[in-house]
């Protein structure tokens, strides 16, 4: 019927980072 | 002319060949708060991604660590004049209802589960990303600029949102027990605190108009600060509500509605409904998104 969440810790989780997509792009001009 | 939850910020690209900004890779988070930015203002506050990243206390990125968290993009946008309001894990049931309610989301997301898609902006990128996630559904990925064939270019499409949801769920977070997922069902991320007026409300219906189809009689309380129920007896997967630790809601109904619309209804121990507690899924509504958001405000 209905889509449950995850089981969970119940310790909330810090901010993450992002990453750094791009890695294989051309070297763009300034 | 008033401006509502339908306004559009500019789609800003990351990508530096576009931005003009030397570490645009990096900063996937200052775009789509950028955006946020425009959004909560009507377009009255409208900085680039490159200005909000130099609002950072972050400005030249880490080399260990090039990527921003939300809430440093969040102290930057208070910098920048615009107050938003960063989770670190909010139920997907509350974000669906707040953006009803015309809040917009800059939603952190595992690019893993975006990247096979037709949605990709980098199909060679796996990791944490941030999005604008407006109420319309209309995603905005800071990678997805086209930029060459078999990249996706943005163009005012609403994404899938059970797309949306897995993405989030996959954020890889740090718990004390070492990095997950944040989980199926949860997102981190930051919504605009101010925002423009929704386009539409949905009311929930009459409870004479509803027709209760099943119901579960347990009792749940909720714990935590984060509003996760968890049941008597114990269930395997908690239940994302929000609402103050200890609440407690004695019975969980599915029910539908003459328009086809799907409701779940939690009652109190005194028999009372909040309507708040009302959520939706039905017509434009996916299923699975039937997570009710909202304080309960009569628990005896």
């Amino acid at each position: 019927m209905t889509t449950e969440p995850d089981d969970v810790p119940e310790e909330e989780p810090e901010p993450a980072k992002t990453d750094v997509p791009g890695q294989n792009e051309p070297e763009e001009a300034e | 002319m008033a401006c509502t939850s339908a306004f559009t910020p500019a789609f800003l690209a990351q990508n530096p060949a576009i931005s003009g900004y030397v570490y645009g890779w990096s900063s996937c988070a200052a775009f789509a708060g950028a955006e946020a930015a425009s959004y909560s203002s009507c377009g009255a506050i409208h900085p680039s991604g490159e200005q909000v990243r130099n609002a950072t206390n972050e400005p030249i990125p880490n080399p260990l660590s090039p990527g921003l968290t939300i809430t440093q993009v969040t102290d930057a946008l208070a910098k920048l004049g615009v107050t938003v309001t960063p989770f670190n894990r909010m139920g997907w049931s509350e974000i669906t209802a707040m953006r009803g309610a015309g809040h917009g989301f800059s939603l952190c997301v595992r690019y893993s589960v975006i990247r096979p898609t037709r949605f990709t902006g980098d199909p060679n990128f796996y990791g944490n990303h941030q999005l604008w996630y407006p109420p319309s559904g209309a995603t905005m990925d800071p990678l997805a600029d086209g930029r060459r064939a078999g990249i996706y270019r943005y163009h005012g499409e609403v994404y899938p949102d059970d797309l949306m949801e897995r993405a989030a769920g996959a954020f890889l977070v740090n718990y004390s027990s070492g990095p997950g997922p944040i989980g199926f069902g949860y997102a981190q991320g930051f919504y605009t605190t101010s925002h423009p007026a929704p386009v539409a409300v949905i009311e929930p219906p009459q409870e004479s108009a509803v027709r209760v189809t099943d119901t579960v009689h347990q009792q749940w309380t909720a714990v935590g600060t984060n509003g996760v129920l968890r049941t008597t007896p114990a269930r395997s997967a908690p239940i994302a509500y929000r609402m103050p630790a200890g609440s407690v809601v004695t019975s969980i109904a599915e029910a539908e509605d003459p328009a086809g619309n799907h409701w779940r209804l939690l009652t109190h121990p005194d028999g009372t409904r909040n309507p708040a507690w009302l959520l939706h899924y039905g017509p434009g509504i996916p299923r699975g998104h039937d997570w009710a958001a909202g304080p309960i405000t009569s628990v005896p």
